[in-house]
C-alpha cells in the first residue's frame, strides 16, 4: 500500500496540475463550449429547447396519439397570433400579404416585392425581438410533420435502423403503435452524443497527457536498476500502472461531476427521464432513456481512461527519447481522434450497425488493453536491465 | 554463501562474461577490471537485474530467482550511474527506497537518520537533492544501499566522485560493514580496496583472473617489480623497453617504478603491490 | 558554424521516429487523395464534354477587348446577333451548314449561358454581403464598424475583378470544390502536419543537450552557448525541408492528378470561384500557380516563426514534452482567445490576427469574404505581428538563458 501512494504522490506536483487544468480548459473551449451551452444559443436552438420542455412539462417523457391533437391545436394558435402580426403590419399589407403563409411564400419569388418581403423576413426574425412566436411555431410545426408523416417516415425507413439485415423491420411501427410516440429529445440526444464523443476525446487526451511522463522520468532518471533489484522488485510495474488508474480515475471522475454541473445549470439534465428512441431520430438498440446515455457515458469514460492509462504506460516505458515520448503521444491522440471516435463512439449502440457493433469494439479495445498491460508487465519481469539504456 | 556457479552472459553472438565461478562469504571483495571486462555485469546478475545465459548463481544452496523477493531483502545495490529523484531531499528518497525495500515505518524511522549520519548528510536531511554536489549525491547513494542491513552490499563505482576525506570515511564504514555481511566493490582506484578487501577478484578475457588474497595475488610479480631513477634523456628509450607502473618528477629525470623479468643495472628490487599487478595484467587492454 | 549545424541536423535525421511521422503525413494526405479520386474522373468526364469552355473563354475575352466589345454583349452578323441568324435560317427552311459559322454559333451559346451565370454572380452586394456577415457573427458596435471601414476596398477590388477576372475563364474545379479541397483541407492538413514535426523536433534539438546530459560539456567548449544559435539554424532547415517536402508531394500531387492545364494559367477569381456559401476572390489578380506559390510562401513564413517560438519557449524549459506541449497549448489559446471577446468590441477583430487563425484558415489566404476579418492586408499584419511578439519573446529567451547560471541537475 506504500508503495501504491509513493507511486501516487508522484503525480502530485504543480507543473502536472496547471498542465491538467490547461488541457481541460482548452478542450472544454474547443470541443464542448458549444455542446453545454447549446441550450442558451441563438433564437433558433433555444427556441426549440424551449418547445421540448414545454412538451414535456406537460406531457411527461413521452406522448399519446391525443397529445399530439393538442400539439396541433396549440401549432394552429401561434399560426393565428403569425396572422395577426401580419395583418397589423402596415409594410406587409402594403405588398398585397394578408396572411403568414402567403408571406413566407412571398419571400422566394424572384422579383421587387419579393425581395423586400424577404428583407422584411429577415429583418424581423433576426433583429426584432417581437418574432419569439414565429420560432415557437416553426419547431411545432416541424415536430408535427413528423408526425403527421410517419407513416411515409415508417416505409422509408422500414429498412434502415433496426440493421439492414432486418434484425428489426418493424422498429418504427413498434414505436407508433406502443402510443408513446416522442418527439423532445432529438435535439438533446444529439447535443448529448456530441457530449460524449468529446469527453472521450478528452479524457484519452488528459490520460496520456499524464501518464506516459510519469513512467518516461523513471526510466530517464536512472531509478530502474534500483528500483528493480529491491525486495518489491518487478512487481512495481504494475503498481506503477494502478497508481496511474487511480490518479486518472479521480481526475476523469472530477471532470465527469463538473460537466454534470455544467450541464445541469445549463437545462441538460431537464431532460433526463425522456426516452431517446423516438420518430425523427435516436435510433439506439436499447430503450434509455437520456439519464441512462449519461450514465452510460460514464462507464465509458472510465473504461477509455483504463485503456488510456495503459497506452501511456506503454509509451513512457518505451520511448526512448523525448522526441519519441512527446511523438507518442501525439500520434495516440491523432489516432483517437481519426480512428477511434468516427468508427466507434459516434457510433455507440447505433441502430444503424448491427447489434454486436459497439460490443465487439469496445470488447476489442479492453482487450487489446489487458494484453498489453500483461505483455508490459511480464516483460519487465524478464527484462535484462542493462545500464545506460 | 553466496555461490557464482559457472555462468556464463551472452548478448546475442557477444559473450560478456564466461564461466565465472565464484564462492562469496562475508568479507570484503575488491572487482578489479577495466572497462568493458564485465564487472557491471557480474553486478547485475548478482543483484538480479539480469540472469546468466548459463549457469545460476545461488545464496546458500539455492538459486536466487527461486528465492525471488526473500533474495533481493538482503541485497543493497549501489549501481555505477546513481539514479534518483532531483524534487526528493534525502530523507524522502531514503523513504521511498526503503519502502520498496520492504523495510517498515518504524525501522525506516530509526535507520534513515544514523544512515545520514554516517554519510555526513543529516544536516542537510530537508535539502532538494537538485541542489546536491555529485559527491553528495553519491552520499545518498551509499546510504540507501545500506538501508535495512543487507547481507549483500554491490556497490559498483562508489567512490566516484568523492574527494580523499570522504574515500577514508568511505573506507571505514565498509570495514566495519563487511564484518558480517558481503561486500563486492568494483573500482578503479586501487588504493581504495587495496588495505580493506579480504579478497581480489580479477577479471581477464571474460573469466576470472585471480580471486585471492592481495598478499597471495602479488607473489605472482614477486622479484619482478623494481625502482630506480632515469634521466630525462633516456626516460623515452626506458619507456618503450619495460613496462612502467608509475613515475615521479625528480630534477633531472624520473622516478621510475617499472616491471621487468630482466634484472636493469642500477635499479632496486621493491615489494610488488596490488596496482603492479593490475597494470602488469591488464597492460594490453590499457594499451589499448 | 557550418559544421555544428551540420551536427545538429544529423542529430534529426537519425531518429527514425521522425521518418515515421513523416510517413505518417504523406500517407494521411495520401488517403485524402485516393478518397477524391472520383474527382479525377468527374473532371476528365466534364472536359471531354466541356473542354472548348474550358479552353477558349479567355481567348472570347480578349476577342471582344480587341473589338472594343462588351464581354455581355454578343458577337453580330449586321444587326442581328448569330442566334437570330441562325433561326431566321431554319424559318425559311434553310439549314447553314457553314462550319465557321456553327462553330461561332455553339461558342456564342456557351458563351451567352456564361455571361448570364456572370452577370446573376455580378448583381452581389458588397455592403449587403458585409451586413450578412456581422449578423451571421452576431457582431455589434465597434466589432461591426470596424468590419464595415473595409466596405470601399472591397467594392474597388469588386469591380475590378468582376470587370478583369471572373469572366475569364469557365473553371471546372469550383463544380468539384477543388479549391476548398486543395487549398482548404489538403492545404491544412500539410501545414499542420508540418506544424507539428517543427515543434517536436525544435523542441528536441533545443533541449537536446540537457536531456542527453552533455550541457556541461558542449556549454563549456569553444562555441559555448553559441550552439542554441546553431540549433535554430538547422530547427529552421529541417522545418523548412519538411515543409516543403510534405508541400511538394502532396499538395503537388494533386495538382497533377485532379487540375487541367489549362487551370494553372487561369485566375483564381475567375468564373467565380463560388464552393456552396463559400465566395474565393482573391485581393490580388493571381492565377492559380501565383496562389499555389503564395500558399507556399505564407505557409513557410509560417514554420519559421513556430520554429522560432518553439526554441524560445525551450530555452525556458528544457525538456522537449513540456516545451511541445506549452506550445501547442499557446496555439490552441491564441484560437480561443476571441471566444471570450464582447462581439461590439472592435479587440474581437484584432484578436483573429494570430498564427492560429491562419493556420486553420488555409483556404481564405488573401481572400476578400474570410470569416470576419475582411482585411485586406490580414495576413501581411498577422505574420507581422506575430514577428514581433516571437520575436521579443526569443530576444528574451536568448538573453535569459545566455546569462543563466547552468546546473547539470535541474
Amino acid at each position: 500500500m506504500k508503495i501504491f501512494w509513493n507511486e501516487c504522490k508522484k503525480y502530485r506536483s504543480l507543473p502536472l496540475l496547471l498542465f491538467v487544468l490547461s488541457a481541460h480548459f482548452i478542450t472544454y473551449m474547443l470541443l464542448t463550449d458549444y455542446d453545454i451551452r447549446m441550450m442558451n444559443q441563438g433564437k433558433s436552438t433555444a427556441s426549440s429547447i424551449i418547445v421540448h420542455r414545454e412538451l414535456v412539462d406537460t406531457y411527461g417523457p413521452s406522448m399519446t396519439k391525443e397529445d399530439w391533437e393538442d400539439v396541433k391545436r396549440i401549432t394552429a394558435l401561434y399560426q393565428t397570433k403569425l396572422d395577426a402580426y401580419v395583418q397589423n403590419d402596415v409594410e406587409l399589407r402594403q405588398l398585397g400579404v394578408n396572411t403568414f403563409e402567403e408571406w413566407q411564400q412571398l419571400i422566394w419569388e424572384e422579383n421587387e416585392r419579393g425581395e423586400r418581403a424577404s428583407a422584411l423576413h429577415d429583418d424581423w426574425i433576426f433583429e426584432s425581438n417581437e418574432s419569439e412566436d414565429f420560432w415557437l411555431w416553426q419547431e411545432y410545426d416541424r415536430l408535427l410533420s413528423f408526425y403527421e408523416g410517419n407513416e411515409t417516415y415508417i416505409e422509408q425507413n422500414r429498412h434502415g435502423p433496426g440493421h439492414r439485415d432486418a434484425a428489426s423491420p418493424d422498429y418504427y411501427e413498434q414505436l407508433y403503435e406502443q402510443s408513446t410516440i416522442v418527439a423532445q429529445p432529438e435535439r438533446i440526444f444529439l447535443i448529448v452524443r456530441n457530449l460524449t464523443t468529446s469527453a472521450v476525446l478528452i479524457v484519452v487526451l488528459v490520460t496520456l497527457l499524464i501518464t506516459a511522463p510519469v513512467h518516461y522520468q523513471d526510466r530517464m532518471q536512472r531509478m530502474i536498476p534500483l528500483q528493480y533489484s529491491t525486495t518489491y522488485g518487478r512487481r512495481l510495474p504494475f503498481v506503477k500502472w494502478l497508481a496511474s488508474m487511480t490518479v486518472s480515475g479521480i481526475l476523469t471522475f472530477i471532470m465527469i461531476v463538473v460537466y454534470a454541473y455544467l450541464m445541469e445549470r445549463n437545462g441538460h439534465l431537464y431532460f433526463v427521464d425522456v426516452p431517446i428512441r423516438e420518430l425523427i431520430s435516436g435510433e439506439i438498440w436499447f430503450d434509455w432513456t437520456i439519464g441512462e446515455w449519461l450514465w452510460m457515458t460514464v462507464v465509458v469514460l472510465f473504461f477509455f481512461t483504463f485503456v488510456s492509462t495503459i497506452v501511456g504506460m506503454w509509451i513512457g516505458t518505451y520511448a526512448k527519447n523525448a522526441l519519441q515520448l512527446a511523438g507518442g503521444v501525439i500520434l495516440a491522440v491523432i489516432a483517437c481522434a481519426a480512428i477511434l471516435l468516427p468508427l466507434s463512439i459516434t457510433r455507440l449502440f447505433s441502430a444503424w450497425y448491427p447489434p454486436f457493433y459497439t460490443w465487439v469494439q469496445l470488447g476489442s479495445i479492453g482487450l487489446f488493453a489487458i494484453i498489453l498491460l500483461g505483455a508490459i508487465v511480464y516483460c519487465e519481469k524478464k527484462k535484462d536491465v542493462v545500464p545506460f539504456e | 554463501m553466496l555461490t557464482i556457479d559457472h555462468v556464463t552472459k551472452s548478448y546475442g553472438s557477444f559473450t560478456a562474461l564466461e564461466d565465472i565461478q565464484l564462492t562469496l562469504s562475508p568479507g570484503v571483495y575488491g572487482l578489479l577490471a577495466p572497462n568493458g571486462a564485465g564487472k557491471t555485469t557480474l553486478m547485475q546478475m548478482i543483484v538480479t537485474l539480469t540472469r546468466p545465459t548459463v549457469g545460476e548463481i545461488l545464496w546458500d544452496g539455492v538459486p536466487i530467482e527461486a528465492l525471488g523477493s526473500e533474495y533481493r531483502a538482503r541485497v543493497g545495490y549501489l549501481p555505477q550511474q546513481f539514479g534518483f529523484y532531483k524534487q526528493y531531499n534525502p530523507e524522502q528518497f531514503l523513504h521511498y527506497i526503503g519502502t520498496l525495500k520492504g523495510i517498515s515505518k518504524a525501522q525506516l524511522r530509526e535507520q534513515i537518520p544514523t544512515l545520514l549520519e554516517e554519510v555526513a548528510l543529516f544536516d542537510v536531511r530537508k535539502k532538494k537533492m537538485k541542489q546536491f554536489s555529485g559527491g553528495m549525491i553519491q552520499r545518498v547513494g551509499i546510504a540507501q544501499a545500506l538501508l535495512g542491513q543487507p547481507d549483500i552490499l554491490v556497490l559498483d563505482e562508489p567512490t566516484a566522485g568523492l574527494d580523499p576525506k570522504e574515500r577514508a570515511r568511505f573506507r571505514s564504514i565498509l570495514t566495519k560493514l563487511a564484518r558480517n555481511r558481503i561486500v563486492l566493490i568494483s573500482t578503479h582506484i586501487v588504493s581504495d580496496i587495496e588495505s580493506i578487501a579480504n579478497e581480489i577478484i580479477m577479471i581477464q578475457n571474460k573469466r576470472i583472473r585471480y580471486a585471492h588474497t592481495v598478499p597471495h595475488i602479488c607473489q605472482s610479480l614477486q622479484g619482478q617489480v623494481f625502482e630506480m631513477f632515469v634521466p630525462d634523456d633516456r626516460y623515452l628509450s626506458f619507456a618503450s623497453e619495460h613496462l612502467i607502473v608509475s613515475e615521479r618528477q625528480q630534477t633531472g629525470g624520473m622516478d621510475i617504478r617499472f616491471i621487468t623479468t630482466h634484472p636493469v643495472q642500477g635499479a632496486q628490487e621493491v615489494p610488488p603491490q596490488l596496482e603492479d599487478v593490475f597494470l602488469f595484467e591488464y597492460r594490453d587492454e590499457v594499451e589499448r | 558554424m557550418r559544421r555544428i549545424v551540420g551536427q545538429e541536423v544529423k542529430k534529426v535525421l537519425s531518429l527514425r521516429i521522425f521518418y515515421i511521422f513523416f510517413i505518417i503525413a504523406l500517407l494521411w494526405n495520401g488517403l485524402f487523395l485516393w478518397n477524391n479520386d472520383y474527382v479525377r474522373s468527374d473532371v476528365k468526364r466534364f472536359l471531354q464534354v466541356n473542354e472548348p469552355q474550358v479552353v477558349w473563354t479567355n481567348e472570347m475575352m480578349k476577342e471582344r477587348q480587341k473589338m472594343n466589345q462588351q464581354a455581355s454583349e454578343p458577337l453580330r452578323k449586321g444587326e442581328m446577333t448569330l442566334v437570330e441568324v441562325y433561326r431566321q435560317a431554319l424559318n425559311k427552311g434553310n439549314v447553314i451548314e457553314d462550319e465557321k459559322f456553327l462553330k461561332l454559333l455553339t461558342e456564342e451559346v456557351y458563351w451567352d449561358h456564361f455571361i448570364a451565370l456572370h452577370e446573376q454572380r455580378a448583381a452581389l452586394q458588397v455592403d449587403e454581403k458585409v451586413e450578412q456577415i456581422v449578423r451571421m457573427y452576431g457582431l455589434t458596435g465597434n466589432a461591426a464598424a470596424t468590419l464595415r471601414q473595409h466596405i470601399p476596398a472591397l467594392e474597388m477590388r469588386f469591380s475590378k475583378l468582376i470587370a478583369q477576372e471572373a469572366p475569364t475563364h469557365y473553371a471546372p474545379n469550383a463544380l468539384f470544390s477543388q479549391h476548398d479541397a486543395l487549398f482548404g483541407k489538403l492545404m491544412r492538413a500539410v501545414l499542420m502536419e508540418s506544424v507539428l514535426i517543427t515543434i517536436l523536433i525544435t523542441a528536441l534539438l533545443t533541449s537536446y543537450e540537457r536531456e542527453h546530459r552533455t550541457a556541461s560539456v558542449v556549454y563549456s567548449s569553444t562555441v559555448g552557448r553559441k550552439v542554441q544559435i546553431a540549433k535554430w539554424l538547422s530547427s529552421l532547415f529541417v522545418a523548412s525541408s519538411t515543409y516543403v517536402g510534405l508541400f511538394l508531394l502532396s499538395i503537388g500531387s494533386y495538382i497533377a492528378l485532379y487540375t487541367t492545364p489549362s487551370l494553372w494559367t487561369s485566375y483564381v477569381s475567375s468564373s467565380w470561384n463560388v464552393e456552396g456559401p463559400n465566395l474565393f476572390m482573391t485581393w490580388y489578380p493571381f492565377t492559380f500557380i501565383q496562389y499555389v506559390s503564395v500558399q507556399w510562401g505564407i505557409g513557410l513564413s509560417i514554420i519559421v516563426l513556430v520554429v522560432c517560438l518553439t526554441w524560445a519557449i525551450s530555452l525556458y524549459w528544457h525538456q522537449t514534452y513540456i516545451a511541445t506541449a506549452a506550445v501547442i497549448a499557446i496555439l490552441f489559446l491564441l484560437f480561443i482567445v476571441p471566444a471570450f471577446i464582447s462581439k461590439s468590441s472592435s479587440l474581437l477583430i484584432y484578436a483573429t490576427y494570430t498564427l492560429s487563425t491562419l493556420i486553420v484558415g488555409t483556404a481564405h489566404w488573401l481572400m476578400m469574404w474570410k470569416g470576419y476579418t475582411l482585411d485586406p492586408h490580414f495576413e501581411w499584419k498577422t505574420l507581422l505581428l506575430s514577428a514581433i511578439m516571437i520575436g521579443i519573446i526569443s530576444f528574451y529567451a536568448w538573453r535569459h538563458f545566455k546569462r543563466k547560471d547552468w546546473q547539470e541537475v535541474e
